[in-house]
């Protein structure tokens, strides 16, 4: 009942247990004996994010491939993607990390400096697949010059765009946007007529005229649209913070706020989280997403089962009163691949090993499509044929969760129609056209400011803008909540990253 | 002093043999190796973790450890009693504390109250049933269940009100409205269960005391007030008292669950600020100064709870 030192507690718990137990993944003999040539079993630990719950079962095929292609015993830590990194955190508080793992910017560099990754720089070269799969500056991003701490993770860097249920324009009666026209203004009478003229026909009010989630998710093309900063723009050679545009930012939470008035914005949006309008979009309440194109495939047959008639396309991002438009952009490489610098060198060499014929052809093939015969076959007209066991079996999971070889569509599958292979091209293409980057990508977090102050100035911040959206506070308390800001660490993050970005440029 | 001790020395070996063939005591070992599992259970768990407390005097690095970390004395302290935040996690801490003590502590007793006074037997247990019912249902289900009833756009409440040609209301997101979400989903899940222990209490008065009165001409409310109260006096007490131990203790999982961005001013906590600085910033020295904190403001609760409980001549918890 009385519960004394809670969280000191459960920390210095999982310390103890752990500094007691010895490193149980050690090194284990051989099995089959001493035959020459065979080497010794080394177990090792991946642990991937996973989305959905998704994971393969222990004696999946491709754990028992690599497990005797390479002498190992592979186990795999399926951890849950959207608290993945508290539960990373939990175990470095208790020395347990495993053999390789994901991390991101800010815990890429804390822990480069305790040595807690294997620097692969002296390494590479005797994995010459693998180096080749990501450019030199994709390697180096986030690492001191002559270190490379980790792999960079595999992105698609403007993967999403907005869709929209073409079936709801045609009966709401507005055609389909123009994409060298389409402003603020006419995504606005789209909402409009989505949110009040029924647009799924049910002679019901159930639908949104649009959504956004409480850390204003499904709305970065409104921010560009507007000439707010994807996080950081430069100006005169200065790294200069969203927050300090207060003209954007009025312009922004301005539309947002016109929305929420008029009862065309979800009002429950303050208790959604971006996987709540997500659900709203596939049950079919709200009519335009931010996804991608195998989505748009999966989420169209999703809807068709609600109405036969539903139909989702691609629509291009909104263009702002200036003229600027944008779709959201992340960068390649800030997500890091790493391997466990505490861990002994043969453990690592062999998790080398198996990423470098990871980024190979054969390797590429077999962790997205599965092996032949057993995940897809050859038909006698040379084309090939999905196989049921690919349903259970996952064969894509690791490269779409984990590691996959630079520039790979991850959609494409050897028996992927290559409509649909043609399709996902057109659709990036589509989305590159309205790059949005952030100017300080990737370094923000070599800032100690930034590590320690961003998450509760953002909260903070964020309190403000969706005290706005909401009408509970007028739009000039903007003013001060930049000035709070700037004055409770904002300046001094500003002035660190900008010092960051003389040395790393 | 000394010529005392040296005789005494003397029958030690003896007396242990004498302790052993002790009949007694033989007969109540078993009993003593029952009380083992969960002596272990606290030395291991409770003890010997409480040695972690020593990293919020440290820069403490996951990869150097405890012992190679460097010191940093009370630096963390310091920056916990300089943070911003700080008065606001002691007021919302606080605030909801006294309302959990001023309106749900006192809701189970009232309820057994209700309850006792009830002669349907058969009304009486159902009624207890249907009450504790939600105690077994976990917190994340409620705060669902309350979601989609009181969602704004398409819950059943509103849709109700709506019908009944009054406006909708926005309970969920509205900040002024969360202590009260919190309070009523409390009480709502745990007040039949609590009453469980007034109830056994209750049903312990002896009804010849009640018979006395009646006799005396005392009716209902006469009753309640000089018999009923005064037997579950010494309950309430003990478990005010271990009420008050965890007083700054809230309970992560509810209030975490019911956090948005907009309320954050009335539900950011020590627990939940715990968990966002030291599980997801990774900045584990600090966050541990703030949990080792909340525990001295809690231990230093119950000893003066229990302490003005023993002057007033009535047993307190130790």
């Amino acid at each position: 009942m009385i519960k004394w030192v809670k969280l000191s507690i459960g920390l210095s718990l999982l310390f103890l247990v752990v500094a007691c137990s010895k490193n149980s993944g050690g090194v284990e003999p051989s099995k089959t004996g001493d035959t020459a040539g065979k080497r010794e079993v080394v177990a090792i630990t991946l642990m991937p994010p996973s989305w959905d719950g998704l994971k393969w079962r222990d004696d999946h095929p491709i754990i028992e491939y690599i497990n005797k292609k390479f002498d190992v015993k592979l186990k795999i830590m399926w951890t849950d993607g959207a608290t993945y990194k508290d539960k990373l955190n939990v175990l470095a508080a208790s020395g347990n990390l495993p053999d390789s793992y994901r991390v991101e910017p800010e815990n890429f560099v804390a822990w480069q400096k305790e040595g807690a990754f294997l620097d692969l720089e002296p390494l590479l070269p005797n994995y010459p697949t693998l180096s080749a799969t990501y450019p030199d500056e994709t390697w180096d991003l986030l690492n001191p010059k002559g270190n490379r701490y980790g792999m960079p993770m595999g992105t698609t860097p403007i993967r999403d765009s907005y869709q929209i249920r073409e079936d709801w324009l045609e009966n709401v009666g507005i055609p389909m946007p123009k994409e060298d026209s389409f402003t603020v203004d006419d995504f606005y009478k789209i909402i409009k007529a989505f949110g009040t003229a029924d647009p799924n026909k049910s002679g019901k009010k159930d639908t949104l005229g649009f959504s956004i989630s409480n850390d204003l998710g499904n709305s970065t093309q409104l921010k560009a649209a507007f000439g707010l900063a994807n996080g950081w723009q430069l100006v005169d050679g200065k790294l200069i913070s969203a927050y300090e545009q207060p003209k954007e930012m009025k312009d922004y939470l301005g539309f947002l706020h016109k929305l929420y008035a008029e009862d065309l914005l979800d009002k429950d949006f303050i208790n959604k989280v971006g996987l709540n309008v997500y659900g709203d979009f596939q049950a079919g309440r709200l009519g335009i997403y931010t996804s991608y194109s195998a989505a748009l495939r999966s989420d169209s047959e999703k809807l068709r089962s609600i109405q036969p008639s539903a139909k989702l396309v691609q629509l291009p991002p909104p263009i702002g009163p200036s003229g600027l438009r944008g779709n959201p952009t992340k960068i390649i490489g800030d997500n890091k691949i790493v391997i466990n610098g505490t861990i002994d060198k043969d453990k690592q060499a062999r998790i080398l090993e198996i990423y470098d014929w990871w980024a190979s052809d054969e390797g590429t093939s077999i962790m997205l499509n599965g092996f032949e015969d057993s995940h897809y076959k050859k038909n006698a007209d040379g084309n090939y044929e999905v196989l049921p066991l690919t349903e259970t079996d996952l064969p894509r999971l690791m490269t779409n969760f984990f590691f996959a070889r630079g520039g790979l569509n991850h959609s494409a599958f050897i028996y992927t129609d290559p409509t649909l292979i043609d399709f996902d091209k057109a659709y990036l293409a589509n989305n590159e056209k309205y790059p949005y980057p952030n100017a300080a990508a990737g370094i923000q977090a070599l800032s100690p400011a930034y590590q320690e102050k961003w998450k509760n100035l953002d909260i903070k911040f964020r309190e403000t803008q969706l005290k706005i959206i909401i009408g509970k506070e007028p739009m000039d308390s903007l003013e001060a909540a930049i000035s709070e800001w700037k004055t409770t660490g904002g300046d001094q993050i500003t002035k660190e990253i900008n010092e960051a970005y003389q040395t790393y440029k | 002093m000394q010529m005392n001790v040296q005789p005494k020395l003397q029958p030690v070996s003896k007396g242990l043999k004498h302790i052993i063939r002790n009949h007694y005591l033989r007969r109540t070992i078993p009993i003593y190796c029952m009380i083992l599992p969960g002596l272990l259970y606290f030395i291991i768990f409770k003890y010997i973790p409480m040695f972690g407390v020593l990293i919020s005097f440290q820069n403490y690095s996951p990869f150097r450890g405890v012992m190679g970390s460097d010191w940093v004395g009370l630096e963390h302290f310091t920056r916990l009693f300089s943070e911003q935040n700080f008065l606001v996690l002691l007021k919302n801490t606080i605030m909801l504390n006294l309302i959990d003590i001023l309106f749900f502590f006192p809701a189970p007793i009232l309820f057994a109250l209700l309850l006792n006074e009830i002669r349907l037997k058969w009304f009486k247990t159902s009624v207890q049933t249907l009450v504790y019912l939600p105690h077994f249902l976990s917190m994340v289900v409620i705060v669902g269940i309350t979601s989609i009833l009181f969602s704004t756009e398409f819950g059943g409440v509103n849709a109700l009100l709506e019908g009944l040609g009054l406006s909708r209301i926005a309970i969920l997101g509205d900040p002024e409205a969360f202590r009260w979400i919190w309070l009523f989903q409390n009480i709502w899940k745990e007040v039949g269960w609590s009453a469980i222990i007034f109830l056994a209490a209750l049903g312990s008065i002896d009804p010849a005391l009640y018979e006395a009165a009646v006799v005396d001409g005392a009716k209902r409310w006469r009753q309640i007030w000089h018999i009923t109260l005064p037997s579950l006096v010494q309950v309430i007490l003990i478990l005010f008292i271990l009420r008050l131990g965890s007083f700054i203790d809230l309970g992560f999982e509810h209030i975490f669950l019911l956090q948005n961005p907009l309320n954050l001013s009335v539900s950011e906590v020590f627990d939940t600020y715990i968990y966002r600085v030291g599980i997801l910033q990774g900045q584990f020295s600090y966050t541990t100064a703030v949990g080792l904190f909340k525990s001295i403001v809690g231990l230093v609760l119950i000893l003066s709870a229990n302490f003005i409980v023993k002057r007033s001549d009535r047993e307190g918890v130790f």
